[in-house]
């Protein structure tokens, strides 16, 4: 009889002390890297990123590109990507171009705890 | 009000009417307020040993009805009907053993259910199956439940069993159709050591709820909205997934002290934990959502009961959280989803404390409690915040009477005030659909209300000498108003027999 009593405090021991552990790490610092190949070098970007949250549909924009870069803080999770606008590069001889480009994918992922990095293709609208 | 302060008239002038008689100390035993001083010790199977000092079977056909002028909760609709019969049985089998069980079918409706297309809100919530038109629903129940407990020397064990089958459907677009099975599992033990009884329980939870959405309109068709909790959705998965289960599973600790004969300290403490897993029946069972609910509660008194004179006074707390977990589902692989990440996008976290005070004399008990009660519902991102405080007091009053050697009337009256005291609302309005608004304003409209109540009953148990059974009518009616200037009216009727 002692040890059913004892097996059911130590049931009740381990039920107090079993608590479910919220996922509370919301947020992730995306990277968002333009790729244009081996063959040119991205130097200025002018554009606008939209990225659509799956699960939410909830937009976040951003036209703050460093180089071919563009850092967004938003909520983690799996995303449809939107770049558009214009941007200078120059080729393999060193030559410089300005052109329209759009950059899509349909699904990426920016789940990382703490920064997360995707690479979208770019194709030239000229 | 008018009718109410009729009711409590009719109720007090019969009271002068009646002849002073003994109450049957078994009558006393099942429907005295000073039951409540036993509070959740007697959820422990292994301390209804000694729950009751008579045997008794009672079958009863029941109705409860209610209708609010504006639901306080729409997910909850304006109010209900729903006969019941059911059947319940306490019996000695040995000095040492005893069974109980019960039985019950209910078959009503539920009126104007709006947001919410899945039974068991309260269990379920926020993580519900949505749309904006609603309606009535059919609502259909069965319980069983059966327990044992016998007495070895010192020691109590018990055991029992609870099964809750239930359907709830519309027979009109959008037509929920939702079947709910619920099993639960308890055992207990229970020791004396001196004066007090110390008892511990354990308690298993399986739950499975099917829940779907159908059109037959061609034009009445729309999407379903996968709720996560403050008017926000899980849209990739919501419109026309309209399949989805509910797969749970939960358990139960307790502890008791209670004093073996009426007369000292007893405690409670007592924690559960429970999860619902919402699966898209049409996504290959991808898991939605997680909902988590923590349980954990307290209570600490003191009594003492003589000849004519009963006293207790009790303390007690209590916290409820929910938070739910919203898998973030990835690319389909095939017929496969891999879970990228969880995060719990919803909490809910509630306190209440409260004293109360228990006084008896004679056929009289006067309950008092007042206390504080504090609600949070928040949403991670967009942040979303809904918040309510009250403090609330009510009071109590039971008179038992033996009229003649025949009759014995139960009557008790209750009056109560729930007051708001602070309340808060952060939402995202430019970014939300105008029925989405409009819900969430309703929500806290009601939420940050006060609310007084006031509520009255009599039962009667009819039996002469001679026969071998009793028959009984009970009749309670309670009221409810909001500040928001709406009401509620309840009203409960029984009748039945018992042996």
């Amino acid at each position: 009889m002692k040890k059913i009593l004892t097996i059911l405090m130590l049931t009740m021991a381990i039920g107090l002390t079993a608590c479910h552990q919220d996922n509370d790490e919301y947020m992730t610092l995306a990277t968002i890297c333009l790729d244009g190949g081996d063959t040119l070098t991205i130097e200025k970007v002018q554009a606008m990123a939209h990225l659509t949250n799956l699960n939410s549909r909830h937009v976040t924009s951003s036209a703050d590109f460093i180089g071919s870069k563009v850092q967004i803080e938003l909520l983690r999770g799996a995303y449809q990507a939107h770049v558009e606008g214009i941007l200078s590069y120059t080729d393999l001889q060193g030559k410089r171009f300005v052109r329209s480009f759009r950059a899509v994918s349909d699904y990426i992922e920016l789940v990382g705890s703490g920064t997360s990095e995707a690479k979208l293709n770019i194709i030239f609208l000229d | 009000m008018k009718h109410l302060k009729y009711i409590i008239i009719i109720l007090f002038g019969l009271s002068a009417t009646v002849q002073a008689a003994n109450v049957d100390s078994a009558y006393v035993d099942r429907h005295s307020l000073w039951r409540s001083t036993l509070g959740d010790a007697l959820q422990n199977p292994a301390m209804m040993t000694s729950a009751y000092a008579q045997p008794f079977t009672e079958l009863a056909l029941q109705c409860n009805y209610r209708k609010q002028s504006e639901a306080f909760s729409v997910e909850q609709g304006t109010g209900y009907w729903m006969p019941e019969l059911s059947a319940q049985s306490y019996l000695r089998l040995t000095p040492s053993s005893v069974v109980w069980g019960k039985a019950a079918y209910g078959n009503g409706r539920h009126y104007n259910k709006v947001f919410n297309n899945t039974a068991d809100f309260d269990l379920l919530y926020p993580d519900v199956v949505a749309d904006s038109i609603g309606g009535d629903t059919h609502h259909e129940r069965y319980l069983f439940s059966g327990g044992y407990a016998a007495e070895k020397g010192l020691w109590l064990l018990g055991g029992e069993l609870r099964f809750r089958a239930e359907q709830e459907y519309r027979t009109t677009d959008p037509r929920m159709r939702s079947v709910v099975s619920d099993l639960y599992l308890k055992a207990g033990v229970a020791r004396g050591l001196g004066k007090y009884r110390v008892a511990v329980s354990a308690e298993g939870n399986i739950y499975r709820q099917t829940a779907d959405v159908d059109f037959y309109g061609e034009a009445n068709s729309m999407g379903e909205l996968q709720m996560t909790g403050l008017g926000t959705s899980y849209v990739r998965f919501s419109g026309s997934n309209r399949d989805i289960f509910y797969e749970g599973r939960g358990g139960a600790v307790a502890f008791d002290v209670q004093p073996a004969c009426d007369n000292g300290w007893f405690a409670h403490i007592g924690h559960s934990l429970h999860q619902y897993e919402r699966l898209s029946d049409e996504y290959n069972s991808i898991p939605l959502t997680t909902l988590y609910r923590q349980q954990s509660g307290a209570t600490i008194g003191w009594k003492r009961k003589s000849e004519h004179r009963d006293l207790a006074l009790m303390l007690h707390a209590s916290y409820d959280k929910r938070a739910s977990d919203e898998h973030v589902v990835g690319s389909a692989s095939g017929q496969d989803y891999p879970i990228l990440i969880d995060l719990t996008m919803y909490k809910q976290h509630q306190w209440d404390a409260y004293a109360a005070a228990l006084y008896g004399h004679a056929d009289w008990h006067v309950l008092a409690r007042a206390g504080f009660l504090s609600h949070q519902q928040s949403y991670a991102y967009e942040e979303r915040r809904m918040e309510y405080a009250r403090l609330y007091g009510e009071l109590t009053a039971q008179w038992l009477k033996a009229v003649g050697k025949d009759l014995t009337l139960e009557i008790h009256a209750t009056g109560g005030y729930a007051g708001n005291v602070s309340s808060r609302l952060l939402m995202p309005f430019a970014n939300m659909t105008t029925s989405m608004i409009g819900y969430m304003n309703h929500t806290y409209r009601y939420q940050k209300a006060s609310y007084t109540h006031a509520e009255g009953g009599i039962r009667a148990d009819y039996r002469p000498a001679s026969w071998s059974i009793a028959v009984f009518g009970q009749l309670a009616t309670r009221w409810q108003i909001c500040s928001e200037h709406e009401n509620e009216g309840n009203l409960h009727l029984s009748l039945g027999i018992i042996f």
